[in-house]
């Protein structure tokens, strides 16, 4: 493969696209794992399909069109959930076959022979082009500025929303560049993995990460890294075998994840050894210092 | 602007939530410098009166005023200490980083940084709570009364003039109560303390006023309850304030059970 990647342009493009993605999938996985938006990113995901369709439809790349409907709907069912008691749950249950059902709908409007749509569904990873690229790098870029410019306010927020609100921090800035960014992400992550297959890559990463690590850049860095090995694998696998690149890149990072859970468990443990090893002090002996 | 003695001032206040009133017409003042224990039944509202202080939840009517203004101009006057069980403590954040973050108030969001007044205060912090040692440490990997001295630091951090606490002290053992009060009476010298809790010991040895609330306020003044306001605030006479309590919390109730 090594000579092929040398060789083949598409091969290095491929590369690049599962780097590139393994930024997103890690900056962005670890903020919904810990502030439990994994569902809900998978809703804006779906989302997504309606702008595929649309794209096709107006013959527009349906890349765009893609990020303006996952923008549109993400931003729109944070403003939902604040003006209302609506269970999150319920707003996926709606966006997410919405996003589905206008898809098909535009598809069926498309004359012609109805397109291909696996591609975007499960990704393809080996027909990245230097475009896809290109949009990938820089929303890469806005997510990177976003988190390292916004990064006390993020932590203060995904960690305790009242206190945050009681400090009059502005969390509606921060819950609306977390939606944003979790809309950004699904368009980096479209050609690599796919719409249906998006939330195992981004899981996964940051589930593995917080073995190790407890403090949340930590664990987005692991996560980008961890990431950035299983698209590689994954689309050494995808090459090989000829399967589609979310398919070979979801099979692994979840068997990989449920190996390591089950056969070791030593990740926590040491970890947990660790801490405890500093932990000399007893609440008992604690006074309080006047 | 007059010079407030008052440190809040809630007048006809109504809340709640949805279709559920929670407070119900409350007037009560709270005086600066005072220690006032909220007591009351579960559901009662006081939760929902400490957020209404904190202008976290807006009122259906009436005034509220904190330190003579509206509580959205006075947050960083305030030290919120949440009830302790309603933080995920598996997230990703160590001891310092969580009390750091009180040092955000009044701040500019965008490329936040903390100053090294920030970071000699958030030090000064731990050091006062007795959790120094314990600051690298991810927060998930504390007793609970390590966690709540924790909670307590970081609305130090703020550094209030009012510190609103929610049952600061449940889960905790005697012991690790006792100086958990000794502590907030260390600090009423600097700043006026409202603390939600039914623990007995806090209201006959460390509060100097009590406020009952049941939806609406039922009393406010020196600990000195009679047992017919038991009754009336709690529906029975409950153990939690009228038995094997020091002085000056009840008189017997005689023959009444
Ligand atoms: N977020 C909420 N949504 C709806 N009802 C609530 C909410 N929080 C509290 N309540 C209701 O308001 C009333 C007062 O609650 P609360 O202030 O938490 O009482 P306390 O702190 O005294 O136990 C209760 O009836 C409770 O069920
Ligand atoms: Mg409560």
């Amino acid at each position: 493969m090594i000579s092929a990647l040398l060789q083949y342009s598409f091969l290095q493009n491929a590369v690049m696209g599962a780097l590139l993605a393994s930024i997103a999938c890690g900056i962005i996985g670890a903020i919904i794992v810990e502030k439990k938006l994994v569902m809900m990113s998978g809703g804006i995901a779906h989302t997504a399909f309606g702008g595929i369709g649309l794209g096709y439809y107006l013959q527009v790349e349906p890349m765009y069109t893609a990020l303006g409907f996952s923008m549109f709907s993400a931003l729109s069912i944070a403003q939902i959930q604040r003006r209302s008691t609506v269970m999150p749950d319920v707003l996926i249950g709606m966006f997410w076959p919405l996003g589905m059902a206008l898809g098909i709908l535009f598809i069926s409007f498309t004359p012609g022979y109805p397109p291909s749509m696996s591609t975007y569904l499960f990704g393809d990873i080996l027909t990245v082009s230097v475009k896809d690229l290109l949009v990938m790098a820089i929303l890469d870029s806005l997510l990177l500025l976003i988190t390292i410019s916004f990064f006390h306010l993020l932590q203060a927020y995904l960690f305790d929303e009242e206190f945050s609100n009681a400090l009059g921090l502005p969390v509606v800035l921060a819950e609306s560049l977390t939606y944003a960014m979790i809309a950004l992400t699904v368009v980096v992550l479209i050609r690599v993995v796919g719409i249906i297959l998006i939330l195992a890559l981004l899981c996964v990463p940051p589930a593995l990460a917080r073995i190790f690590r407890a403090d949340l850049p930590g664990i987005m860095g692991l996560s980008v890294i961890l990431g950035a090995m299983f698209c590689l694998a994954g689309l050494a696998i995808s090459y090989h075998y000829n399967v589609a690149s979310g398919a070979a890149i979801v099979i692994l990072s979840v068997l990989v994840y449920t190996l390591v859970q089950l056969l070791s468990g030593s990740g926590r443990i040491l970890f947990h050894r660790k801490h405890l090893a500093v932990d000399s002090s007893d609440e008992s002996v604690h006074t309080m210092k006047k | 602007m007059n010079e407030m003695k008052q440190a809040v001032c809630l007048q006809n206040v109504s809340a709640g939530y949805g279709s559920i009133t929670a407070l119900e017409n409350i007037n009560l003042t709270i005086k600066k410098g005072s220690f006032t224990g909220i007591i009351g039944p579960n559901g009662g509202g006081k939760t929902t009166l400490l957020k209404i202080m904190l202008g976290l939840l807006e009122p259906w009517s009436g005034q509220v005023e904190i330190f003579g203004q509206n509580p959205k101009y006075n947050r960083r006057l305030i030290g919120y200490v949440p009830q302790a069980a309603a933080i995920n403590r598996q997230f990703p954040i160590s001891v310092r980083q969580v009390v750091s973050l009180g040092r955000m108030a009044g701040k500019l969001p965008i490329f936040h940084r903390y100053s090294s007044v920030d970071r000699d205060r958030v030090k000064w912090c731990l050091n006062r709570l007795d959790v120094l040692d314990l600051a690298e440490r991810q927060i998930g990997q504390l007793s609970s009364g390590q966690w709540q001295r924790v909670l307590i630091a970081r609305a130090l951090a703020v550094e209030p003039a009012l510190l609103l606490l929610d049952e600061p002290i449940s889960g905790l053992d005697a012991s690790a109560s006792t100086r958990v009060y000794e502590l907030l009476q260390e600090l009423n010298q600097e700043m006026t303390i409202i603390m939600v809790t039914h623990d007995t010991l806090a209201i006959s040895a460390y509060v100097r006023d009590i406020a009952c609330i049941n939806h609406r306020l039922h009393y406010h003044g020196e600990p000195d309850i009679s047992p017919e306001l038991v009754i009336q605030l709690y529906g029975c006479p409950v153990e939690l304030i009228a038995h094997g309590v020091p002085h000056r919390v009840l008189e017997k109730h005689g023959g009444k059970s």
